[in-house]
């Protein structure tokens, strides 16, 4: 990027709010800013999702309400800093300010593998980047190479997201220590090798993900490592919570003028509620964390507050909800998030991550990233073969719209819902392709092909 | 700089981790004191208290005997995992060999070269000059770093620390770090080009903080591999893992590392015998913890934090040339004296303190922290510029020559240390303007020059 993030003026004034802000007890900043405030806005403004029978919503007028209650929300809590117990709180003109100023493309690499991301509307045909890759999944270190080199080789895939590695070097990873600069200068130094020798040297990567502190992101996003094109990451916690790690985070992207995606993830049946209340607070955690922490693309992948997944059924139009508040009154720059609760070999994996690329694409949503298979907890419970069916339903998703996405998104949910208390995880990487040739196992590309022809019999050809 | 042997770094944090559990206490009593005492005894370490530049080669090996096997026997102890980490002999001579004997810092036409040096070697030392970490008002950091980088005899320039950044205080392991990292290297980065030498190597960062200040100052439009990265050992052989952590860094990132620590005169090592031996395995063990690509131990006097005490000047002298003599690490001494800027002693500490250690072989000198670097501000470039001129012109000198001149100097300030003028502010020694210093400062190092000829020197 030629243009600072933000003027120093501007990032002091947001570290000030940190240190300066009125201090409120973490249970009230969450039962009163958050769940109390959220339920008001929620009759105020008079959301409803259809929980019963979940699909794509097409009403442009409840988008709109669901933004106005965003706004809402943020201007009357604010953000909580963990570290200083201190409310940062925002006025609703410098929010506008911020929001004004989002350019309607951003860009992320260098050469040819430079992308400019454009903004997409609601409904809108138009080209979604695609971020595939692990998202954080931990895996021994001896397949962290042939894994990132297969996701590296899927020629549609436009950046890679690393994976964790569980161990560096043989050691176990302390957090917080000197073991987290050798562990994600592992982790990025085989993720560049990875990339180089599919062919791809320059692609654009999101990382490090092995690292529990901000050690982290600030050893590796230097001379030699992470570049300032690369895709950075930093994050809010549940809910509109930051800590200093995250500012420190935030602080050395801004130092060093490198691109950093935003991410927040509300928890359903948490202090945000159900299915509107998330809506809400996934709106609002954009706009806050665009004033906050000063990314250029932003994500929100809600979690059940037990399965974690957020292809559940009710998550589905709230995130479509959102995602078409946020792309039809703002310039922001929306990533989907995919993290199906089954894993590789399963069906079900590949029915979730359909209606979820149905329901937030034709949302309008810029970017299309996952797969975190098997909500990310189970190691190397993840494969390529599900970042390129995923490319293949949000290139579908693109030519649509939500009255068309609809019945298909509902029919998916039907296949899939019930199976989701199953906790189908479905196998390892190193069960489900072939670890010389790196293509996908005869059985696990035949379970994706019964699924293509399962959803053009639904109406959905990809 | 190729730095590639990861596996090595891991096995050190594995030490870290791993090796046997050991009350603080008992590191310090025992593993210290006890075995420092000992070990005086087994390689019979003493000198004639009125020798400050001693040149008893076997004494010297005979300390490097004892320095070599405290950090083999002790090792290091880390403060975070109360853990012991130990290195067999063939670690510890392996990583030893492998520091380099020669180093390029800065770049292009203000890169500088630090050399292997022995004891009496006529050759070129390189000379740091600066503030090192001494707090100056932020808006006075860019002008006094300007003004070291000016002088023409200064190879490298040291920084001094900020006590804020944008006017905000530094809150330690919070995002203040990374404001004050880019704050000072900003500030730094521009006055080195003011001055004409926009690739002059830079100590960084030289703010004080957690180790997120160093890793954040290490990227990006901010300080550039080939700067002067620090990381260090608390007191006695001593580590943190925010030490490592910045190791680490350093490490990964192929950047220069400079290793130091700071023994206590008149703490668990003991007295000056005990610090001799501390000089000689702390630098061994900072190559083989924090894989320093220079090294250095700066002693400490327990009361007034000078290291240009009279007792304090030979054990120095014996540990330059005891690693000098037994190894290939590149080693310099750390200049700071008690007195500070516009007073004749800290001249006198400085020279003394320079024709000890270019005589004793060391690669390179820093100058100079004045005023034990404990008053904002007292400090300046003078002090270094006479150091460098005193440094070039010893590096012919023998060690009993040196010795000479060094006990002249010494009948000059030791008996005001106790009650050292700790000088004035850089403001008021200088003209900020342009830059140089006022005239009564530039008068008094005038005439201290004078001095230092009719003693012998030649200048």
């Amino acid at each position: 990027m030629n243009e600072p993030k933000v003027q120093t003026d501007e990032f002091l004034n947001i570290l000030d709010k940190a240190e300066n802000g009125p201090m409120v007890d973490i249970n009230d900043w969450d039962q009163t800013y958050i769940y109390q405030t959220i339920k008001d806005l929620i009759n105020k403004y008079d959301l409803k999702i259809d929980i019963q029978d979940p699909g794509v919503p097409s009403d442009d007028d409840m988008a709109d309400r669901v933004f106005q209650a965003a706004m809402d929300l943020a201007v009357q809590s604010g953000v909580y800093c963990t570290d200083t117990q201190r409310q940062m709180i925002f006025t609703r003109e410098e929010l506008e300010k911020v929001l004004a100023r989002v350019p309607e493309e951003v860009q992320i690499g260098e050469g040819s593998e430079k992308r400019v991301i454009k903004k997409r509307m609601v409904d809108q045909e138009g080209h979604v980047t695609i971020g595939g890759g692990f998202w954080g999944v931990v895996v021994p270190e001896d397949l962290l190479l042939p894994m990132t080199m297969a996701y590296a080789q899927i020629e549609e895939n436009d950046f890679l997201c690393t994976g964790a590695l569980r161990t560096t070097y043989g050691r176990p990873i302390r957090a917080f220590s000197p073991w987290d600069t050798l562990a994600c200068w592992q982790e990025m130094r085989t993720t560049f090798e990875a990339v180089e020798r599919a062919g791809r040297p320059g692609m654009t990567v999101s990382g490090p993900n092995t690292s529990a502190s901000a050690i982290g992101t600030v050893t590796t996003v230097t001379h030699g490592c992470v570049r300032p094109s690369d895709y950075g990451s930093v994050a809010f916690m549940s809910e509109l919570k930051v800590s200093y790690d995250d500012l420190i985070r935030a602080c050395h992207y801004v130092q060093t003028n490198s691109f950093a995606h935003n991410f927040y993830n509300p928890i359903y049946g948490g202090y945000a509620g159900g299915a509107e209340g998330v809506a809400v607070a996934h709106v609002a955690g954009f706009i806050l964390m665009k004033a906050t922490l000063f990314g250029e693309a932003f994500n929100a992948g809600p979690s059940h507050a037990h399965m974690s997944t957020n292809t559940f059924p009710p998550l589905i139009p709230a995130q479509s909800l959102a995602h078409q508040a946020l792309s039809r009154n703002t310039n922001i720059t929306c990533a989907n998030f995919t993290r199906p609760n089954a894993g590789p070999g399963e069906k079900d994996l590949l029915y979730e991550i359909a209606a979820y690329q149905l329901a937030t694409v034709t949302a309008g949503v810029e970017i299309a990233t996952g797969v975190q298979t098997a909500t990310g907890r189970h190691e190397a419970h993840c494969s390529p073969l599900e970042v390129r069916f995923l490319i293949r339903a949000a290139r579908a998703a693109e030519k649509m719209t939500r009255a068309e996405a609809d019945p298909i998104v509902k029919k998916l949910i039907a296949l899939y819902k019930d199976g989701q208390k199953e906790n189908k995880i479905g196998k390892r990487f190193d069960e489900v392709y072939d670890l010389e040739s790196l293509e996908p196992t005869p059985e696990w590309q035949s379970v994706v092909d019964e699924v293509v022809d399962e959803l053009e019999d639904l109406g959905l050809k990809i | 700089m190729k730095k590639d042997n990861f596996e090595y770094l891991a096995s050190v944090l594995e030490k870290a981790d791993t090796g046997p559990v050991i009350e603080e206490k008992e590191w310090d009593y025992q593993y210290i004191g006890a075995k420092v005492k000992d070990l005086i005894k087994k390689y019979d370490i003493s000198w004639d208290a009125d020798t400050y530049v001693p040149s008893d080669d076997d004494l010297a090996d005979r300390l490097y005997q004892a320095g070599w096997e405290l950090a083999l026997e002790s090792g290091v102890y880390c403060r975070n995992t109360k853990k012991q980490m130990l290195w067999t002999q063939d670690e510890l001579q392996k990583v030893i060999d492998s520091g380099p004997s020669e180093l390029v810092v800065g770049t292009g036409d203000d890169e500088a070269v630090l050399r292997q040096r022995r004891p009496e070697q006529p050759s070129r030392v390189t000379i740091l000059g600066g503030a090192y970490g001494t707090l100056i008002e932020e808006e006075l950091f860019g002008a006094m770093v300007e003004a070291y980088a000016k002088e023409p005899l200064i190879d490298i320039v040291e920084p001094p620390s900020i006590p804020t950044a944008f006017g905000r205080t530094i809150r330690i392991q919070s995002p203040w770090e990374v404001m004050a990292a880019r704050r000072e290297s900003d500030l730094a980065l521009a006055a080195i080009a003011r001055a004409g030498r926009p690739g002059m190597c830079v100590g960084a960062a030289a703010t004080s903080g957690s180790e997120i200040i160093e890793l954040a100052a290490t990227s990006y439009n901010a300080y550039r591999q080939t700067d002067w990265h620090h990381t260090s050992f608390i007191s006695e052989n001593k580590v943190s893992y925010a030490d490592l952590t910045r190791a680490a860094h350093f490490y990964m990132t192929g950047s220069v590392a400079h290793t130091f620590c700071d023994p206590i005169y008149g703490g668990f090592l003991g007295g000056k015998e005990g610090v001799a031996i501390g000089c000689v395995a702390g630098p061994i063990l900072l190559r083989a913890t924090l894989l320093g690509d220079t090294v250095n131990a700066g002693p400490s006097h327990a009361h007034l934090s000078c290291d240009t005490h009279p007792d304090l000047l030979a054990a120095q002298a014996l540990s330059f040339q005891a690693i000098s003599r037994n190894t290939k690490l590149l080693k310099g001494i750390h200049i700071r004296p008690a007195h500070g800027p516009g007073t004749k002693e800290i001249l006198y500490e400085v020279a003394a303190m320079a024709l000890m250690g270019v005589s004793s072989g060391v690669d390179y000198l820093k100058s100079v922290q004045a005023a034990c670097g404990v008053n904002m501000g007292h400090t300046s470039p003078v002090e270094a510029r006479l150091c460098a001129r005193v440094a070039h012109a010893s590096e012919a000198l023998g060690r009993e020559e040196a010795n000479d001149l060094v006990t002249q100097l010494v009948n000059k300030y030791q008996e005001l240390i106790p009650t050292a003028d700790t000088g004035k502010h850089f403001r008021d020694s200088y003209n900020l303007e342009t830059l140089e210093p006022a005239p009564a400062w530039q008068g008094t190092y005038e005439e201290v020059i004078e001095e230092l000829k009719e003693l012998g020197l030649n200048l």
